[in-house]
């Protein structure tokens, strides 16, 4: 245990919180239920439900569910449920002391045009949410935005400040100063290995099969584990409960539909996409010509009937992503990658104010190099996590809530290469982590509110991970209506990692592993806080300051050149930054800005550098405009500072080997070599790039048609991307390209 | 200037600045050196070179002609109490499309390294620079008793030689080569053959794979490595009685130490064609500058032997050694 003082501490007070609130418990009544969208009866998350007559209210969670806790009992109250995009709706409730009154409700989507022009994802309505760095992302958001080639949940983090990536060709993003495998990808409450098709290019992550995506930059709250920089939290659609419908579209990259519908006492979806031309990929690929194949298939069922469970509902939900580049030659390399995921979820709403979450899920990924007849070396990866967890929440009657869970993980993982001279690494390891968690919600204060808990990993997946204790903190404070003082503190673990060669920019393998016992865990610690301004209806403006410490990152050694040296290296990291974001959101316009100032560093054996992901500034503005008559235009302009890479110094003659002649040095041995400065310490030309779009949506009888346009880097700006030693080319990022797309919805 | 007006202007501007920097990816420029010196346990002709850096006026180092060899340094090999001096020579070089001037190298005849000996070098510049460096020269191997000694071997398809070191972390180079006489013109001429360890099919031809340095303690030859091997000491001549092979192989393993094993694996490297790796590892054991200081033995397998059968089953003479 590394921090008993301030573990005894949290523990005390959690201990003395919970005392309390059993004793002065009393009676008043509560509201309950789910929103959902009528027309197809998807859950709305993030909507908010108010109630006019106490001024309070709540906004529902990821699962559409909302709760109003302590409404004074024996009165009619008038709940008002209102979600941009669609009809605010009013209900008259009588609430009963002592008795959980159950209100679900549907709400109306409006015209196509006000869906599409106005921000999606309301403020939540309680003033003292303790939501420091969390971004909440509608799907309807990520339609609006240029889309490139192809719609993209990473691409469009990168509008976030405090997310950054190395450039157009990889949707890897990097969050405050952490390296990409400390990014934790859930995808209905699963993890996800290798987020990634065609080398890194786009997502798997279909945004059709997208319900809501939570995404936390930092200070994340207990009930998350496993990374220590960031979460995405990606909870995909039920499927329709009122009838069957169809949705096709088409990109110049691929082609892609979902089926869904309602079956007894539930719904089902079905999504899938597949590559069909990657001749635009050659853009990406300095005109390279890349065979990728790549497919994506999604599903989820429901189930929920008073007569098995009251309040129940349960989902069984699959993912598999397969991606292949196959050169149709002996002499070529071959890779191979695939992600299956499997999972069962119960969720229970009890009589009581109490709610839980059973999951049972099953989480692979496998990745091959197979060499043929090229001078490659076999390479192979597989990880098989099984996780159970369990969540539940108790509510307070005076507001305050306590989360308890329990998670018990085993990763089954498998790690062999052979590299260029024939050392062959072999990992293969089974380990489990068994791990709870137990958080106080202090939320009775209107005006304040504070998330403390811990973890405690009581076995790791590591040798040194067991015994060790995750504590964290979030509060808000919001000493008038229109500024909120926000912060949050927390420590965080990581034992699975990328075994990721931090001077590949494009990487064709990340394999992961359970980190060796020859290392500690990777920890970080979050420092952040911030102010929400919310002067004027319409305006939001948040400023938030960070620092991050990373300690025992475990690095590549670049060293490694017998099968004695260790493959990693342990280093530490910091970062620190501030964070501007700027919303003015009023029909028919919607402007985002959003800007960053940031460093970020590393210190490995000694060396200390610049990640390849440091940039000092970055900027971005998005407009959104409703031309009326479902005509959608916007414009996205990024900006960066330069990032950092390593100077060439000059060159000199090196010797090669000659085995066919040991006998002495020749000329004939000697070539030029890279004589390289200090690592990161230029920096490249800044990156700015300018994207438009235009969408018109339009219906013919029940056909709902959506085609799209978009300019990538409208002016053409050529932004290096890399500079090429060997032959002296600079090589650019994306230069200026038309793309479409089609959706059509039956 | 209205809202509208500024809003234009900016949306200029970002046109305008769509114009492409200037990037330079040369940092600030010290010169450094390069000292090469693999010293030998089978012979005592001990070579070096030493080159210093340099910087062409675009990107592609092969536009730079001048030739960086430095002449005049003091290089100093210290080897069991006794201090060995370079001197400097050159040879004509066989590659002229760069460099014209001839090969500048420095050597010294003196002596020739053991197993397990420490050492050192000192490198004196003409501007007074200094490199230096250290090693332990590899430990001696021995060869397993299960490693192959017939050839044919019996109830087996493989020949496998197998040896032991002491050493951690070094590379190995083995070799396995048939001896033979071949009559020319009347004359008797003595060859090697070197044989692979197996053939791959490229397109419709077979490709040959020789050993490369490695970490391994075992090599395994393929019995039909060895049957083309045969095959090809005469293959464009009818006439099978001109060749008459040895009974006695060549099997020899070099040993290296461990800067060396260290260089060899930096150097080895090669990625595939679609990641993109901006920084390369370099190995180097000399300090204040780059290159290697090192060392090598051989060892010889003499057990391995063809079956006299087996030979003249190609039609050749066989030679039978004690």
């Amino acid at each position: 245990m590394r921090f008993p003082s301030t573990n005894l501490i949290l523990f005390l007070f959690l201990s003395i919180i919970i005392s309390f609130n059993y004793a002065l418990g009393q009676q008043p009544g509560n509201i309950r239920g789910f929103v959902t969208d009528s027309t197809n009866g998807e859950a709305l998350t993030f909507c908010n439900v108010y109630l006019k007559e106490v001024n309070t209210g709540a906004s529902t969670n990821e699962r559409g569910l909302y709760l109003i806790k302590s409404v004074p009992s024996g009165k009619e109250y008038e709940l008002t449920v209102s979600y941009v995009g669609y009809k605010t709706k009013t209900l008259k409730v009588f609430v009963e002391p002592d008795v959980v009154t159950q209100v679900d409700v549907a709400l109306i989507p409006l015209s196509v045009e006000l869906q599409t022009i106005e921000k999606v994802g309301e403020k939540i309505v309680r003033e003292n949410s303790t939501d420091i760095s969390l971004e909440r992302i509608s799907v309807k958001e990520l339609e609006i935005l240029p889309k490139g080639v192809e719609t993209d949940i990473f691409r469009n983090l990168q509008f976030i400040p405090g997310v950054s990536t190395t450039g157009d060709v990889t949707a890897k993003y990097y969050v405050r100063g952490g390296s990409g495998d400390q990014n934790l990808i859930l995808l209905n409450g699963v993890e996800i290995y290798n987020p990634f098709h065609s080398l890194g290019l786009f997502s798997v992550i279909d945004p059709e099969m997208i319900n809501s995506i939570e995404f936390y930059k930092g200070g994340f709250a207990s009930e998350y584990s496993g990374r220590v920089s960031s979460v995405m939290d990606v909870i995909s659609k039920d499927g329709n409960k009122n009838r069957f419908g169809f949705k096709g579209g088409l990109s110049l990259l691929t082609a892609k539909g979902l089926i869904e519908g309602p079956i007894p006492n539930g719904s089902f979806m079905i999504t899938g996409r597949m590559s069909y031309n990657n001749d635009v990929l050659k853009k990406f690929f300095n005109e390279q010509t890349v065979p990728i194949d790549f497919y994506d298939i999604s599903y989820k069922l429901n189930y929920s009937s008073a007569d098995i469970f009251e309040n129940a509902k349960f989902s069984i939900f699959g993912f598999l992503s397969n991606d292949n580049v196959d050169y149709n030659n002996p002499l070529r390399e071959q890779f191979k990658w695939n992600n299956n995921l499997f999972g069962f979820e119960w969720l229970q709403v009890y009589d009581i104010p109490l709610y839980s979450r059973l999951g049972i899920s099953l989480s692979t990924f496998e990745g091959e190099v197979i060499p043929n007849l090229s001078s490659l070396k076999p390479r192979y990866n597989n990880i098989k996590d099984f996780t159970i967890n369990f969540d539940m929440n108790v509510v307070y009657d005076n507001r305050d809530e306590i989360g308890l869970g329990l998670k018990l993980k085993t990763i089954d993982s498998k790690f062999n290469q052979v590299n260029y001279v024939g050392i062959k690494s072999d990992l293969e390891n089974f380990a489990g982590n068994l791990s709870l968690y137990g958080k106080y919600k202090f939320l009775q204060w209107k005006n304040f509110g504070l998330d403390a808990g811990t973890r405690f990993n009581i076995t790791g997946l590591s040798g040194n991970g067991g015994g060790t204790f995750e504590p964290r903190v979030s509060l808000t404070y919001r000493f008038i209506p229109s500024i909120a003082f926000k912060a949050a503190w927390g420590i965080y673990l990581q034992e699975l990692i990328t075994v990721t060669d931090e001077s590949e920019i494009i990487s064709i393998f990340d394999p992961w592993i359970i980190i060796p016992d020859y290392l500690n865990p990777e920890r970080s610690i979050h420092y952040i806080a911030g102010f929400n301004f919310d002067f004027i209806r319409g305006i939001q403006f948040s400023i938030e300051g960070y620092y991050k410490i990373l300690q025992d990152i475990a690095v590549v050694n670049d060293q490694k050149f017998t099968r004695y040296d260790p493959d990693l290296l342990a280093g530490t990291g910091e970062s620190y930054g501030l964070e501007f974001l700027f919303n003015y959101s009023i029909d028919p316009f919607n402007i985002t800005t959003s800007y960053a100032l940031s460093w970020a560093y590393k210190e490995v054996d000694g060396w200390l550098y610049y990640p390849k992901y440091d940039a000092r500034h970055t900027a971005n503005i998005l407009l959104e405009f409703n031309l009326g008559d479902g005509w959608i235009a916007s414009s996205v302009w990024n900006f960066s500072s330069g990032y950092p890479f390593t100077q060439i110094i000059g060159f000199y003659d090196k010797y090669f080997f000659n085995t066919n002649s040991l006998n002495g040095l020749s000329s004939g041995e000697f070539q030029p070599y890279t004589y390289l400065g200090d690592k990161n310490i230029g920096r490249l030309p800044t990156y700015h790039r300018l994207d438009l779009s235009l969408i018109k949506r339009l219906s013919i009888n029940l056909v709902n048609i959506e085609l799209g346009i978009s300019a990538i880097n409208v002016y053409d700006r050529k932004n290096i991307f890399y500079f090429n030693r060997d032959t002296g080319e600079i090589v650019n990022m994306l230069p200026f390209l038309l793309t479409g797309t089609l959706k059509v919805e039956l | 200037m209205s809202v509208r007006k500024a809003i234009g202007f900016i949306f200029i501007g970002v046109f305008l600045i769509s114009c492409n920097e200037d990037f330079n990816p040369y940092g600030d420029y010290v010169e450094k050196y390069a000292f090469t010196c693999i010293l030998k346990s089978n012979e005592n002709f001990q070579t070096a070179t030493l080159f210093k850096s340099y910087r062409p006026d675009g990107y592609d180092p092969y536009t730079y002609t001048t030739d960086p060899s430095i002449v005049g340094a003091d290089i100093r090999v210290w080897y069991n109490d006794t201090v060995f001096v370079f001197s400097d020579s050159s040879v004509t070089r066989e590659d002229t499309s760069r460099y014209k001037t001839p090969f500048s190298f420095y050597y010294n005849n003196k002596f020739f390294v053991g197993n397990r000996k420490t050492i050192e070098l000192e490198v004196l510049l003409p501007n007074g620079k200094r490199l230096r460096s250290n090693s332990l020269t590899p430990g001696q191997i021995t060869f397993d008793n299960n490693s192959e000694v017939i050839i044919p071997p019996i109830g087996k398809n493989i020949v496998q030689v197998i040896w032991k070191t002491l050493d951690e972390g070094t590379f190995f180079l083995p070799k396995l080569a048939i001896r033979y006489e071949q009559k020319i013109n009347g004359e008797v001429v003595y060859k090697e053959k070197d044989i692979p360890t197996r053939y791959v099919t490229q397109g419709n031809e077979l490709t040959p794979v020789y050993p490369v340095p490695n970490a391994s303690i075992t090599v395994v030859y393929q019995m039909n490595a060895v049957i083309k091997a045969l095959q090809e000491i005469s293959a464009s001549d009818p006439n099978k009685n001109n060749y008459a092979v040895f009974q006695n192989l060549l099997f020899s393993c070099i040993a290296f130490d461990q800067p060396s094993s260290r260089y060899l694996s930096s150097t080895g490297g090669n990625v595939d064609d679609l990641t993109v790796s901006v920084d390369v590892a370099d190995y180097s054991n000399i300090e204040g500058g780059f290159g290697l200081f090192g060392s090598y033995s051989q060892k010889k397998y003499t057990r391995l032997r063809f079956l006299q059968d087996y030979i003249e089953s190609f039609g050749y003479n066989f030679i039978v050694e004690d």
